[in-house]
């Protein structure tokens, strides 16, 4: 029996709804805290259970909503993307079944979200700081002791972006977690996220 | 009349189950008729309807044995897009049925004739003439989302019977509403049957489906208890063993029988009660 | 409106009676972008200036000027100013000539027109977009998009999307309700409003996650994985030659500004 359309069906649903969880997740996180930014939760959430293109999708338009309300975001796209690409190949290594694999990920989201990104803000604001608190707290106080402007930019964007990755990642192993398995295993990479497998030899 | 639907010793299990949620269905279901279909909590009507719109197992998952023929062609074999064509399905929650991205009633009716290429002219007609069968015309110019669970019902009714489909499926439709909705949701079921549409309807508000059905099937613990004309299957003993629920006036009836009492007939709604009543009572 | 007026508005084209509504939103989408892009890659305050005054002088035409300006003046104070703090207070006491002296130490010059490039350049890009996004409904450019081309599964995600933020939020409103009745607080010192944030987005999340089932049966209801050709009830013009012609040149000239404005600015 084809289970494919019928998984392309959810899929296309999910991505949407996973757009919002960003925007809530933001809306909530980053109001409360000031530091935790939580825009990327739904993206690596269809990333683990959808695939990596699905994630991509999320990733693109969660970053297309956020340039309604502030265009220079555009710049930002293909980090959003990636998160998206980053969290399916990810599902698929078996790293959200375990909770120490998924928060050891970590830096890699924090290079990608951090780095990269303070690489695109650096060159797209014509070499020099934006004006965040990562640029604030660690940025500025590592040029004025010397290191070089960029390499200063791109720690402070890195070790800001973790603590954001750390409680994205952690949420969405929560989640992942608490959805029931009857609903995972519908879903394309459902079966890289459950220990649960459909059994094809009930006995009916 | 035709046969519409068939199950040849359908058994299926959902995934991640070891019990199958119904076993040996065998019945036919004639088209131009309302179905009711009764029994108790997990007793198997969900996953009847599921399988008639082809849901078990291609939307869900699990094991299938047994054939389900819809125009007597194999379930198999039909195309997603055509199944849902020929088949309507309405079920419990109201607001989940709304799309969302519409921003009139008039629009989301429309939505699925836009799906399927339908006309500018013909669109207009259909969604003018069925909104006046399930009373939305009032609504027309209103938010989807700004609609009461009554109204969005009707709405999602709408939306399905714009699709033209011979065959409607509906699945608890008043288990989230009031009176007044639960109402006028039957309403519209009787309008189905008068155009003449096969519907089957799994409801537990027994005294309304004693009114409206033409047949009903009893469910329990997964297969089919009973099966056939209203008032025939609700006198049946069976249905009181397997604690399936049957309309208060038949209960009566059945206690006014055993106390010698009983009338020349078991009434199977509050109408024909009254009127053995009243013919008992020589009026 | 009537029901006999709103029916009729299905049998024309949906048209607003303003010159920049009713621009067709795909040019309109070509003329923006071309603009804003040029905006970012020229990085100079003569382009970003004059794409800012471009979109002021579209802003005065339309019913949205007063918001336009509002927000631009808010993005301004928000997004720009701070930077250019920022930017100041790191280039103090560079080498260079001296704009003015602050604490005793000079701004030099070349920091203001670091700053001046980088305000224009977001205003431009900012304001080039504003002017887009608050004159075109997501569901006309999406309707135009279908028509040369883009699948209806795109757009409908697209429609999708904000239909879902609004829902998430009143949901989020409502677990917010719920969770104060039983007792959890959701207001108050930071320490009270971390602890609520998992009781609070956890039950958001999830049900709003299994609720996908329901809607993925209710589109299929609507046959929404149809094959074949789809209409639609509420319909644009297609472009007139004049809108495309205006397109086709922004663009021209837009990647002919970049590649001058690097050269020569």
């Amino acid at each position: 029996m084809k289970q494919g359309k019928k998984m392309d069906k959810m899929t296309l649903l999910m991505i949407p709804l996973a757009v919002a969880i960003n925007t809530v997740a933001y809306m909530v996180l980053y109001s409360t805290t000031m530091v935790i930014l939580g825009d990327s939760i739904g993206t690596i959430l269809v990333g683990a259970v959808c695939g990596p293109v699905p994630g991509a999708i999320v990733g693109l338009l969660s970053n297309l909503v956020n340039v309604i309300k502030n265009p220079v975001m555009i710049v930002m796209a293909p980090l959003n993307i990636a998160f998206g690409i980053i969290s399916g190949y990810l599902a698929r290594k078996g790293i959200f079944k375990s909770l120490w694999k998924t928060l050891l990920c970590t830096p890699i989201f924090g290079f990608v979200g951090g780095w990269l990104s303070g690489t695109i803000i650096f060159l797209a604001m014509g070499g020099d700081f934006w004006g965040n608190m990562a640029s604030v707290v660690i940025g500025i106080p590592l040029f004025n002791a010397g290191v070089p402007k960029y390499l200063a930019m791109a720690v402070g964007q890195f070790a800001f972006d973790c603590i954001d990755k750390v409680v994205c990642l952690l949420i969405a192993f929560l989640v992942i977690k608490s959805l029931p398995d009857r609903f995972l295993i519908k879903l394309p990479y459902g079966k890289y996220v459950t220990d649960k497998k459909p059994d094809e030899e009930i006995d009916i | 009349m035709g046969v519409c639907i068939e199950f040849k010793d359908v058994s299926y299990a959902y995934p991640l189950t070891k019990k199958a949620a119904v076993r040996h269905l065998n019945c036919t279901l004639e088209t131009g008729k309302c179905y009711g279909v009764i029994g108790p909590n997990a007793g198997g009507k969900t996953t009847f309807c599921n399988l008639m719109r082809g849901l078990c197992p291609k939307f869900y998952g699990g094991v299938l044995k047994g054939e389900v023929l819809i125009n007597g062609k194999n379930l198999e074999d039909w195309d997603d897009s055509e199944l849902s064509v020929s088949i309507g399905y309405v079920f419990q929650d109201p607001f989940a049925q709304i799309s969302g991205i519409k921003e009139t009633v008039f629009e989301e009716i429309g939505m699925g004739m836009e799906n399927l290429g339908v006309e500018l002219e013909e669109m207009i007609t259909r969604i003018l003439e069925i909104s006046r069968v399930v009373k939305v015309d009032s609504l027309l110019q209103k938010n989807p989302l700004a609609l009461s669970g009554g109204q969005c019902q009707r709405v999602a009714f709408a939306s399905v019977l714009a699709l033209n489909s011979d065959i409607i499926v509906i699945d608890e439709p008043t288990s989230q509403l009031d009176p007044d909705g639960t109402n006028d949701v039957f309403e519209i079921v009787k309008a189905l049957k008068e155009a003449g549409k096969t519907v089957i309807i799994a409801e537990h508000k027994m005294d309304l489906l004693a009114e409206y059905c033409d047949e009903i099937i009893a469910m329990a613990e997964g297969e089919i208890i009973a099966k056939g004309p209203t008032e025939e299957v609700l006198v049946n003993p069976i249905l009181r063993e397997k604690q399936v629920r049957i309309p208060q006036v038949v209960s009566l009836a059945i206690e006014l029988e055993k106390m010698g009492k009983g009338f020349d007939k078991v009434p199977v709604n509050v109408q024909e009660a009254v009127a053995l009543l009243k013919k008992r009572e020589g009026r | 409106m009537t029901e006999q007026e709103f029916i009729e508005s299905f049998r024309r084209n949906q048209k607003k009676g303003n010159w920049w509504y009713d621009f067709h939103p795909v040019a309109k989408l070509v003329f923006c972008l071309a603009l804003g892009f040029m905006c970012l890659i020229v990085f100079r305050w003569q382009v970003g200036l004059a794409v800012f005054l471009l979109a002021g002088v579209i802003a005065v035409m339309t019913p949205v000027w007063k918001k336009y300006f509002m927000t631009i003046g808010i993005m301004f104070l928000l997004g720009c100013l701070f930077t250019v703090l920022v930017r100041l207070y790191v280039h103090m006491g560079d080498p260079g000539p001296v704009a003015f002296t602050v604490f005793g130490r000079g701004i030099p010059v070349a920091a203001i027109i670091s700053c001046l490039d980088l305000v224009f350049m977001i205003e431009g890009f900012l304001g080039i977009f504003l002017m887009f996004f608050m004159t075109t409904e997501m569901r006309d450019l999406c309707y135009c998009l279908e028509r040369i081309g883009l699948p209806s599964t795109a757009t409908f995600m697209v429609l999708s999307t904000f239909s879902c933020i609004g829902s998430i939020k009143e949901k989020l409103a409502n677990v917010r309700e719920s969770q104060r009745a039983r007792g959890i607080e959701t207001e108050g010192s930071l320490i009270v409003r971390v602890k609520s944030i998992l009781p609070v987005l956890f039950p958001v999340i999830i049900s709003s996650m299994t609720g996908i089932e329901d809607k993925t049966l209710a589109m299929d209801a609507r046959a929404f994985t149809a094959k074949g050709k789809r209409t639609a009830l509420r319909r644009i013009a297609p472009a007139r030659p004049a809108e495309k012609l205006i397109a086709v040149l922004t663009l021209i000239l837009c990647i002919a500004g970049c590649v001058a404005g690097k050269m020569f600015l």
